[in-house]
């Protein structure tokens, strides 16, 4: 009988990257491209397995945010691991969410991540360039994801899965 | 502590359907106070797990010296909102569930707006940054255009110079030669000298026209124009060649068309000649008209013709410059028609046309011109032997006009130079100066009529270049030339305006 794992992850980053998008295509595989901003905290589950052993994944999808607030700290307590996300076609949103995860380092230490440039669909629209720092300093560790398109949606939660088993 | 009253109770209850379940420390339940079920945690009941019905307590641990925790906006499996809390007492956790939908509606609607203006504010700022490098480079192109419309000018400028100036020679001496050959006596190959001599000289006078007219630097000299004379001077040039080829050419002018009227006389000419040369060269046999009348300070032409007529789809290719059309284009470039249509739309005219197959066709032209009242002559009439200062560099034009003028009963005084120029008109008074623009020098020439201005002379000037002819003209005539002319000189056509501003007849 295989044994079975529970790890909280969350989804991080800015407001409108398409975190919740990426939960439903993930977990549910559907898709609306009507943006609906998320207050609070909404969490999923889902069973990944990663060798002999089933990772469940208890997915926080976190309102969006620029930085790491007391009440933005409190959905994080038990966290195992995130996905940081940035949309393509907003710049700006990689590097705040390099700020999220450089503060979450400080309080909670060095936690498994992957990186999401969420929006790869609107290709015309790409603002992040491909010679980014934070992208050539951990190539391995980031992906372009479209929930639109559903490319590489499931590798990124189970590459992170990997990690958390 | 007091108690709260029990209405107190009963209306938190009521609005805020409050769970409250305390489990130990493994998680267990022990007790329940509310409605699990309004939650989505129907199944939750003593001795439970309550991770396995809230995914929330998962990994969840209380940090040292911490005894409560709050999550805001909990969504709860039955898709309800809630504030949820948890608080370490004793040996167990007590976990409380406060409903919070409405609150949750509300922040969600703040929300959903406050983020949708961030990033539409963003969006709007990268497109005012495209915007603005869109502008740049446009500014940037445009700076480059002007740069090459200015070589290109120059250029075009250069060729026409160089091409006019042997072209003047050569029609002024072919001229001369037939007008000195025994009367009915054939020249041989002066025919052909002339023909094509003017052939080159057409294609030049159009690449140029062209040229101006699409860099958007062609400029109007509008003057007054006797409407009578220059439409004996068309009506000279197009009856014999309508003749030869045995075409009626009928001019007729309304009544009501003023005498003068004030319109760039060049290109009113080069529209109206290029039109009827067309309708004689397209039209086998019957006739081609040219009719003028005056409506509301504008003039109405009509070029019309009994040829075979132009095809709806070939309408408006035929005013596609370089485009050539039909089996009679003789030797052309195709822009003809595309340069008559440009230089009305420049003189705020428009052209209409209309066709019938096996019938013919009609060009209409409406063009603004304002009427011109108190056209008189300058000079005296009654001087005997008008006096004439030619001032040209060039010997073999300087000749050949003098042998004109003085054919026509002017004296002639040549000089080379501008200083010479401002010599003769102070010492001989001459009744006429004729002056080249570029005497030994670039501009000389139209320096030393604005020279002559400031010296008090009031006789007419002609100036002549053989320059760019709309630039060369506004500058002639803003140093104080009475009229202008543009090389390859017809001498038989500046000697007669010369007479013209004596006031002597032909």
């Amino acid at each position: 009988m295989a044994t079975e794992v529970t790890r909280k992850l969350c989804l991080i980053g800015d407001f409108g990257v398409g975190k919740t998008s990426l939960v439903n295509r993930y977990v549910r595989e559907v898709f609306d491209d009507r943006y609906l901003t998320t207050v609070g905290v909404k969490i999923d589950t889902k069973l990944v397995p990663v060798g002999d052993v089933t990772v469940k994944l208890v997915i926080w999808d976190i309102a969006g945010t620029e930085e790491a607030n007391a009440v933005y700290r409190s959905y994080l307590r038990g966290m195992a691991g995130f996905l940081l996300v940035a949309d393509g076609t907003r710049g700006y949103t990689l590097d705040n969410a390099l700020k999220l995860k450089q503060s979450i380092t400080e309080q909670m230490g060095e936690l498994p991540w992957v990186g999401l440039l969420n929006k790869a669909d609107l290709e015309g629209e790409w603002e992040v360039p491909a010679d980014h720092p934070a992208l050539l300093e951990n190539p391995d560790s980031w992906l372009k994801t479209s929930a639109c398109t559903s490319d590489n949606v499931q590798e990124a939660f189970e590459q992170l899965a990997a990690s958390l088993a | 502590m007091q108690h709260y009253p029990a209405s107190v109770a009963e209306l938190a209850v009521r609005q805020y359907a409050p769970l409250c379940v305390r489990v130990g420390l493994d998680w267990c339940v022990q007790e329940l106070w509310g409605n699990p079920g309004h939650y989505g945690y129907a199944g939750l009941q003593q001795g439970g797990d309550l991770r396995d019905a809230e995914l929330a307590f998962h990994g969840f641990e209380f940090e040292p010296d911490e005894s409560e925790h709050h999550w805001p906006f909990l969504a709860t499996p039955s898709g309800m909102s809630a504030h949820c809390c948890v608080q370490a007492v004793d040996d167990c956790y007590v976990v409380t569930w406060f409903e919070a939908d409405r609150e949750h509606a509300e922040t969600q609607k703040i929300q959903q707006v406050a983020n949708e203006v961030r990033i539409l504010s963003y969006r709007r700022n990268q497109l005012m940054v495209q915007l603005q490098e869109a502008q740049e480079t446009l500014a940037k192109q445009e700076q480059e255009l002007r740069l090459a419309n200015r070589q290109q000018a120059r250029f075009i400028s250069g060729v026409s110079h160089e091409f006019r100036t042997p072209l003047s020679s050569i029609l002024g001496y072919s001229q001369r030669l037939r007008r000195e050959a025994p009367l009915g006596e054939p020249i041989g190959g002066l025919d052909v000298i002339e023909r094509n001599a003017l052939h080159l000289l057409g294609l030049v006078e159009n690449l140029l026209d062209h040229g101006l007219l699409t860099s958007g630097q062609l400029q109007l000299s509008p003057s007054s124009v006797n409407v009578q004379a220059l439409l004996a001077d068309v009506q000279q040039m197009i009856g014999h060649v309508a003749e030869a080829r045995g075409l009626a050419f009928r001019v007729v002018c309304a009544d009501n068309v003023p005498a003068h009227v004030w319109v760039d006389e060049m290109r009113l000419r080069q529209v109206l000649i290029n039109l009827l040369d067309n309708a004689i060269k397209y039209t086998k046999k019957g006739a081609v008209d040219l009719s003028l009348a005056w409506a509301g300070n504008h003039i109405h032409i009509e070029v019309s013709d009994t040829g075979p007529g132009i095809t709806a789809e070939l309408q408006e290719r035929i005013f596609v410059p370089f485009s050539r059309v039909g089996e009679h284009d003789g030797n052309g470039v195709g822009l003809g028609l595309s340069i008559v249509r440009q230089l009305v739309q420049r003189m705020g005219g428009r052209l209409e046309l209309k066709s019938r197959l096996g019938v013919g066709t009609k060009f209409d032209i409406h063009l603004p011109a304002a009427p011109v009242r108190g056209e008189a002559s300058r000079v005296d009439t009654r001087v005997e032997q008008p006096v004439v200062v030619l001032a040209e560099d060039d010997p073999d034009l300087a000749d050949l006009l003098s042998v004109y003028l003085e054919d026509a009963g002017l004296m002639v005084l040549r000089v080379e130079s501008a200083r010479a120029l401002l010599e003769v008109a102070v010492t001989s008074r001459p009744h006429l100066v004729l002056v080249d623009k570029n005497l030994s020098g670039m501009g000389t020439g139209f320096k030393a009529i604005a020279g002559l201005r400031d010296e008090g002379y009031q006789g007419p000037v002609i100036a002549c270049s053989a320059d760019e002819p709309a630039e060369a003209a506004e500058s002639a005539l803003s140093v104080g030339a009475d009229m202008f002319f543009s090389k390859p000189l017809d001498c038989r056509a500046t000697v007669a305006a010369c007479l013209r501003l004596l006031g002597v007849e032909e």
